[in-house]
């Protein structure tokens, strides 16, 4: 098999409808006419279970179709990174501290981003979001907390 | 004669549509529909993933008024992407490049920009006027439709998306079976048991709508397109009104092809899952099958801009008659419409529309004004689309990064849906690289809990007879048609497979 996407694919699929099964299996089944919570996912679990095969055995044995797989691991890191640094403050230190780091950590996504372009992107920012959604939509959540 | 109109909604409806308020938010909806459409990289799923919060701020219906802008605003902005820099700014522009961007090289982008327009606008009209017709009579027969016709429709509706994409049905299948599984999460309807929530309490509702959709179509794809540049080469002073004034044969050539285009998309516009983007590539090839000079085709034959754009545009208006009237969305911008009201309360369906026909007026005269504020914005102001053009990705991501963090905090004012967010978006470059088609997941997604509960719900009515909604005339046709798609798509899959290994042996 020289095919690694859809050798991948099936394997994630398959594993997928594993847990769906699985996991279904563990609420009460019901019968067909009085269904419990488990009847319908279950049944979807092992449709699953079987297009994974479907995508090993007929896919995966077929010639990659998309072009190379390239993964641009830096947004791929920094993107989630920065939402991330934008939950920790959100609550803590209010909407424009947030707002401010979050675009801030969001700009290394590009390498060729200059320094001064994204501290001015992060502050214009912070005051648009403020001008919203907190004089606009009159959030709840504060601009600025100590 | 007056009473009846008074009954109908009809003139509530156009009093509510005229309104400053509802013309102020199709004024923004078709403006920011415009201003993503001409940016390429940021499509108008992800915008209206992204305002779906500000719609709490509002009533449902202006809520939709301002989306539906985006929605078939983007179209029109996308166009001017794919004319001027051969990069569609949406999906159901992607065809324009073919012919509008040789128009371009031949200095010729103006006159396909303000075709473009012009066939945009017949097909948005016509569109408006077969849901104004349709809608509420089919509503009125959709009132008798029990949970098997339910079932078999929302069936119909999800494969139908999924033998749409391109590449292995396999995949897509497993993307809208997959949507269905994670509609399920959360607490169950009928028995109050909570499902797959891992203990997570704010799972006990369900997925966070707006978490997800932003994690997939905005987070995703941003992690696809930071570090790329679009570079545009035609500047605004380039394109004046005069350079946009088509020839007698340019009017002579593309009136045909629109009306052709419109009717096309007006028709596949209302079917589950040809949407916009089938219809805009159907009316290309038509186009190409019935003209003089099908060698012209690719090298700017203006019938190959005109006819698609009146198609998509006819077919985004008319996707929301079978949204409105039976609720069962046909693609996944419709699915976030229905999600919209279901945040509301409210259940779109044929009890709702023939309850409330004058949301209904409300909704049809205000696309009317949006596309009119289209024509406005696209013909005399396309200098400042022009200029939007040359901002580059390099300043847009990072402003999109803190829209999405503040747009899915705002809904429950909540980190656990940012966490959503994350995971969501690292899934969903996950689901690019390895092809696999993200849009019917959202579908199954907003039909999964639905599909289940008119499953059940027909099962008892059998008395668990899987095999009763077969029997019944409207149901069993559309699950036989289920049944066929299913069947085509397999045989396709094991086509392209053979094709493939001759392919390999040669």
């Amino acid at each position: 098999m020289d095919n690694k996407r859809d050798l991948v694919a099936g394997i994630l699929v398959i594993l997928v409808g594993l847990f769906v099964a699985v996991e279904s299996s563990t609420y009460s089944l019901g019968t067909a006419m009085r269904m419990g919570p488990g009847y319908f996912p279950l049944g979807l679990g092992i449709i699953l279970i079987f297009l994974g095969i479907c995508i090993l055995l007929i896919d995966a044995r077929g010639p990659d179709e998309g072009e190379e797989l390239k993964v641009s691991w830096r947004p791929m890191i920094i993107l989630p990174v920065s939402v991330l640094v934008f939950a920790a403050l959100i609550q803590r230190f209010g909407l424009g501290p947030a707002i401010f780091m979050a675009v801030f950590v969001s700009t290394f996504a590009d390498p060729k981003i200059p320094m001064k372009t994204a501290l001015i992107i992060s502050t214009v920012m912070m005051v648009i979001t403020i001008l919203i959604f907190i004089v606009g939509l009159d959030m709840q959540t504060g601009a600025f907390k100590w | 004669m007056v009473n009846d109109l008074a009954q109908s909604g009809l003139l509530t409806g156009l009093y509510t549509a005229l309104s400053v308020k509802t013309i102020f938010y199709a004024f923004v909806g078709v403006s920011l529909g415009t201003l993503v459409g001409v940016l390429p990289g940021v499509g108008s799923l992800a915008t209206i993933a992204l305002l779906m919060p500000l719609t709490f701020y509002l009533d449902p219906v202006t809520g939709i008024v301002m989306l539906a802008g985006i929605y078939y605003g983007g179209a029109y902005g996308g166009s001017t992407a794919s004319i001027l820099l051969n990069l569609p700014g949406t999906a159901n522009t992607a065809v324009t490049c073919l012919d509008g961007y040789p128009m371009t090289q031949q200095g010729r982008g103006g006159v396909a920009l303000f075709i473009t327009t012009i066939a945009s606008f017949v097909g948005s009209t016509v569109g408006i006027i077969m849901l104004a017709i349709f809608a509420l009579p089919l509503a009125s027969i959709a009132l008798k439709f029990g949970p098997q016709e339910y079932f078999a429709l929302m069936m119909l509706g999800l494969i139908a998306a999924s033998s749409m994409t391109s590449g292995s049905p396999f995949k897509s299948l497993f993307m809208t079976i997959f949507g269905v599984v994670l509609g399920l999460v959360g607490t169950d309807v009928i028995t109050g048991v909570t499902r797959f929530t891992m203990g997570v309490a704010t799972l006990f509702e369900g997925l966070p709508l707006v978490a997800v959709a932003l994690g997939l179509f905005g987070l995703g794809e941003l992690m696809r397109n930071a570090g790329s540049e679009f570079k545009s080469t035609v500047m605004a002073k380039d394109i004046t009104f005069r350079s946009m004034m088509p020839t007698k044969q340019d009017w002579k050539r593309s009136g045909t092809a629109i009306f052709r285009g419109t009717w096309l998309g007006a028709f596949f516009g209302t079917l589950p899952g040809t949407g916009s983007t089938i219809s805009s590539f159907m009316s290309y090839a038509l186009e190409r099958r019935v003209a003089k000079h099908p060698e012209e085709f690719g090298r700017g034959a203006i019938e190959g801009v005109s006819g698609p754009e009146a198609a998509n545009n006819s077919a985004i208006l008319t996707a929301f008659i079978p949204t409105l009237t039976l609720g069962v969305p046909g693609d996944a911008v419709m699915a976030l419409m229905l999600g919209v009201f279901m945040i509301h309360g409210i259940s779109p369906g044929p009890q709702f529309i023939t309850a409330n026909p004058e949301m209904f007026w409300t909704l049809v005269f205000s696309f009317f004004v949006g596309n009119v504020i289209l024509l406005v914005l696209n013909i005399p102001l396309i200098g400042v689309w022009v200029r939007v053009l040359t901002i580059p990705y390099s300043i847009l991501f990072p402003a999109i990064v803190g829209f999405l963090c503040i747009g899915v905090y705002s809904v429950n004012n909540s980190v656990i849906d940012l966490l959503i967010l994350v995971v969501f978006g690292v899934a969903g470059y996950g689901m690019y690289l390895l092809r696999m088609p993200i849009a019917p997941l959202i579908l199954g997604l907003i039909l999964g809990p639905l599909l289940e509960e008119n499953f059940r719900r027909a099962m008892v009515l059998s008395r668990g007879d899987i095999y009763a909604s077969f029997g019944r005339p409207i149901a069993g046709t559309i699950l036989a048609i289920c049944f066929l798609l299913l069947c085509w798509m397999l045989y396709s899959a094991l086509r392209r497979r053979r094709y493939n290994k001759n392919r390999k042996a040669t």
